[in-house]
């Protein structure tokens, strides 16, 4: 029995270094990471990035290899600077032959975020619909919230805690009659008041079909979307940009991205290549010309420029990958780590590092350095040896500091 | 035997017990009052609209409260026991040593199990009837690593004043710490949902921990 608690105390203080140490490691070592703002430009029709000299002034370049100053960056850029432009009245009457003005700028732009920690959280099952046809200009806070189950569509009313029967049936009727199965497989709407105009809900149902939900008036207005039998949608995320051109960006089981069409519920797959809500990270700079997407996943970033009028692939950029120092220096130090957080959820869970090998020269001094302070008794020390050899300054510590001669 | 161990734990606990019970019913009274403040001011719409929208459960102020308690609770208990080391006349009571150390954790363990239990119940009752069955769960499992932290606290505070040399009660001391830290990682509701098996067993590890301070003291380790 005290063996085995021996045992746990040390495997204990070896689970709680593993954590610790490389923690501590990244955490001594920090250091500040930058990457040029990266833009493509509609009108050099080449990514454009801007950047900081030695002295601290700003300038740009070109990925054709030109330099611009910062007035010029704002000219070749002019659908996201276009209020510095429009100030100067240096804004461009016409681009790619479309006539336009500041206010079509304006409105055409949209930036788009999704992580991985935004998508991987705990959720509460709970949502609010919004009125869509609000009563006055600014968006009223819902006073109750919705829950789907396994039979229809629950109203909850936040003031009294009590479930509000006949709108809960007419919801579920309204979803029925357009052929929903309950329970949803995905509910995805955005509640805030703090937006122009409002998209709503879309579902997708117990058989994997896509359902577009709005509350007017009071009353449910439920679409079916058709979709490809062989598309399974895993992520949506409602969109409500001032262009009110898009109803939402969708994800599907083989990691495309999509874009929803408001006008006539089109579905168009968008060519940044692989993209899994789970564990890329998305942002895209959008205007009526051009999309700026930049995809990260752990260390890799891939930046994509996609025509904007049909979702294709225009240009792309992989800039080199960087790792951090104390990442460089953990993998010839730990042969592993524990970790219980990551940038990837929102949850605390353990998380074992992969081995790794080329720790095994620091495992193998400290065995070594084990044995030696061991010496008299070489046998009874090889099983915990061995530990010292692959879990190196993790076992080393714990069995020299609790030692049975302490 | 058992009555009289029973008797013992009771006299070193009976002065902290009322207040320390006091104590958590009236911090817990108190989150629910602000909860019920903010309720009468703002509406319960409100109340819902920011769980919901920030990712908070309302009763985050009691989140260290099991751990002081589990802190308070070890210390009563063992410290006496340490004191002229009067633990070896317990030892030598006419009943395995080993049963006898896990019976007095676990009179502890079973005092602050019921406390939590107490504080848990008065939450629920006026969760539920304010909130829907999400939310009410919501804050509870948020609470869960709280008093589990407690828990574990308590025993890893035993392990620590039972052991007989200055120089591992410091090793003990930092472990505790690193172990204690594992509890508060994040302040997103339901976070722990994943760990609460590990919580558990890592619980139920410690649970036998003075065992080995007390074979230590038995074999005469000392300063």
């Amino acid at each position: 029995m005290i063996k085995i608690i021996k045992t746990g105390v040390v495997v204990l203080a070896c689970c709680l270094l593993s954590w610790l140490l490389p923690w501590l490691l990244a955490f001594m070592t920090a250091s500040p990471s930058w990457r040029p703002f990266t833009l493509y430009s509609c009108i050099v029709h080449s990514f454009a990035q801007l950047d900081y000299d030695r002295h601290g002034n700003v300038f740009g370049r070109d990925f054709n290899g030109n330099i611009y100053t910062e007035r010029q960056i704002d000219s070749i850029l002019p659908m996201f600077y276009h209020r510095q432009l429009a100030a100067e009245g240096r804004f461009p009457a016409m681009i790619e032959g479309v006539k336009l003005t500041p206010q079509d700028a304006e409105r055409s732009g949209f930036i788009f975020r999704t992580t991985p920690s935004e998508v991987n959280r705990p959720r509460t099952g709970l949502h609010q619909i919004l009125e869509s046809n609000p009563r006055r200009l600014e968006f009223e806070s819902p006073t109750d919230v919705f829950r789907i189950t396994d039979h229809g569509m629950e109203f909850v009313d936040m003031a009294t805690n009590t479930v509000n029967a006949d709108k809960s049936r007419r919801f579920t009727s309204a979803l029925q009659e357009e052929g929903f199965r309950f329970p949803a497989r995905l509910v995805s709407g955005n509640a805030s008041t703090q937006k122009e105009y409002d998209n709503g809900y879309l579902l997708v149902d117990h058989s994997g079909r896509l359902f577009h939900l709005l509350q007017v008036d009071g009353r449910p207005c439920v679409r079916h979307v058709a979709l490809p039998d062989s598309l399974e949608i895993t992520h949506i995320f409602v969109t409500e940009f001032s262009d009110r051109r898009h109803l939402a960006f969708l994800s599907d089981s083989r990691h495309r991205l999509h874009a929803l069409r408001a006008d006539d519920y089109s579905l168009h797959e968008v060519a940044v290549g692989r993209f899994d809500a789970a564990n890329d990270a998305l942002m895209i700079i959008g205007d009526m010309f051009y999309w700026t997407v930049t995809l990260q996943r752990d260390h890799d970033e891939r930046l994509m420029a996609v025509n904007a009028r049909d979702y294709s692939l225009v240009d792309f950029y992989t800039p080199p990958a960087e790792t951090s120092p104390s990442e460089r220096v953990a993998k010839y130090l730990f042969p592993t780590a524990l970790s219980f957080t990551s940038m990837k959820d929102a949850f605390v869970q353990p998380r074992l590092a992969p081995y790794s090998p080329h720790a095994l020269w620091l495992g193998a001094v400290l065995a070594v350095v084990y044995l030696l302070v061991h010496r008299r008794r070489p046998a009874v020390h090889v099983l915990p040896a061995v530990a010292v050899l692959l879990l190196g300054v993790y076992a080393f510590l714990p069995l020299l500091l609790l030692g049975h001669h302490r | 035997m058992e009555k009289a161990i029973f008797y013992k734990e009771w006299i070193k606990m009976r002065s902290l017990l009322p207040v320390m019970g006091i104590a958590l019913i009236g911090v817990t009274l108190y989150a629910l009052l602000r909860i019920d403040r903010a309720v009468t001011l703002n509406g319960a719409p409100h109340l819902w609209q920011v769980m919901l929208d920030k990712e908070v459960v309302f009763i985050e102020m009691l989140r260290f409260i099991p751990l002081i308690a589990g802190l308070l609770l070890s210390l009563t208990q063992f410290i006496p026991e340490m004191q002229h080391k009067r633990l070896k006349l317990t030892l030598h009571l006419p009943y395995p040593r080993h049963r006898m150390i896990l019976l007095m954790a676990a009179i502890g363990l079973g005092i602050l199990t019921l406390l939590f239990a107490v504080q848990g119940v008065v939450l629920w009752s006026y969760l539920h009837r304010l909130l829907a069955p999400e939310l009410t769960s919501r804050a509870l499992l948020t609470a869960l690593p709280w008093w589990l932290a407690g828990l574990t606290l308590y025993m890893l505070c035993a392990w620590i004043c039972v052991e007989p040399t200055r120089y591992r009660r410091g090793i003990y001391i930092v472990m505790t710490l690193g172990v204690c830290r594992m509890f508060y990682l994040s302040d997103v509701p339901q976070s722990y949902d994943g760990m609460l098996l590990w919580l558990a067993v890592l619980l139920a590890g410690v649970f036998f921990l003075p065992l080995l301070s007390v074979r230590r003291f038995k074999e005469g380790c000392q300063d």
